[in-house]
């Protein structure tokens, strides 16, 4: 029986890593989704970047929601990983697939 | 009672298990349980079922690691697609149908990075879960072939006169 299911690397939950490098992964795919739509449509800038600002603050908060949820649940002793699946990898596929298409577009028209 | 290094290390607790043969597989199956939990969290059905109805529940450790060699390859991808946008805009003024190709072809090797990210987490997780070896890394090498050309292009496209 393994007793410890709380901060298993000193300071920090298994999970740790994993939110941080989610973020950090969103964050560069909407930075290349709003270059890409700048250049796009030709927006006005200001207000993009004022747009990407909120976006990244829905980001960060949830992160902070999701590591909440990892907190509470590795202290209640539930498995990690049975309360997750793929829904994230899928996720971030596709949108990348849609950043993709964006990118394509602007090679191709400007 | 055996006590595993490094779950010692991450503070992790075993009760006694059988000896592990050499390389690590007992039984014809991997030893990659290090840490596990009681199992009290099942929710329902995860997504996607092609993954998660096979095999049982593998070391989160392991599947976390996972996930993040996933996040790297989707990077790699992202870096891919801005380079594409970079050099789009670096010729936008005297636009040459070797720039385009060559950004087009990073949109193309950036998709398929993605896709390989996908299907190796979507391997990988198949293999921890039914115990079995993990896939080997001949495809993230044709990746890497793949990169080194473009670079070359890069090159061949930033000598060459512009006529």
């Amino acid at each position: 029986m393994n007793t410890n299911t709380e901060k298993v690397w000193g300071e920090q939950y298994p999970f740790e890593r994993n939110d941080l490098q989610r973020s950090m992964t969103l964050t560069a795919l909407g930075g290349v989704f709003a270059v890409t739509l700048i250049l796009l449509v030709h927006v006005d800038v200001a207000a993009v970047v004022g747009i990407s600002l909120v976006c990244a603050g829905v980001v960060s908060a949830l992160a902070a929601a999701s590591r909440h949820r990892y907190v509470r649940e590795t202290r209640l002793g539930f498995g990690i990983l049975r309360t997750r699946g793929g829904g994230f990898v899928i996720g971030s596929a596709l949108v990348f697939c849609v950043v993709g298409v964006f990118v394509v577009l602007l090679v191709m028209l400007e | 009672m055996l006590l595993d290094a490094g779950a010692v290390m991450r503070g992790v607790v075993h009760e006694a298990r059988p000896p592990v043969a050499a390389g690590g597989y007992r039984d014809g199956v991997a030893d990659n349980e290090v840490m596990d939990f009681d199992g009290r969290g099942e929710r329902g059905p995860r997504y996607p079922r092609g993954v998660y109805d096979v095999g049982r529940e593998p070391d989160p450790l392991y599947t976390l690691a996972n996930e993040r060699t996933y996040l790297s390859w989707l990077r790699f991808a992202v870096t891919l697609l801005a380079a594409a946008v970079a050099i789009d805009r670096l010729f936008l003024e005297h636009p040459r149908f070797g720039s385009e190709i060559l950004a087009l072809g990073l949109v193309v090797i950036a998709f398929g990075t993605c896709g390989f990210g996908v299907l190796r987490w979507w391997a990988t997780e198949r293999a921890l879960r039914l115990r079995q070896p993990l896939p080997g890394f001949g495809a993230p090498l044709l990746g890497i072939a793949a990169i080194v050309l473009v670079g070359v292009g890069v090159i061949v496209l930033v000598v060459t006169p512009r006529g």
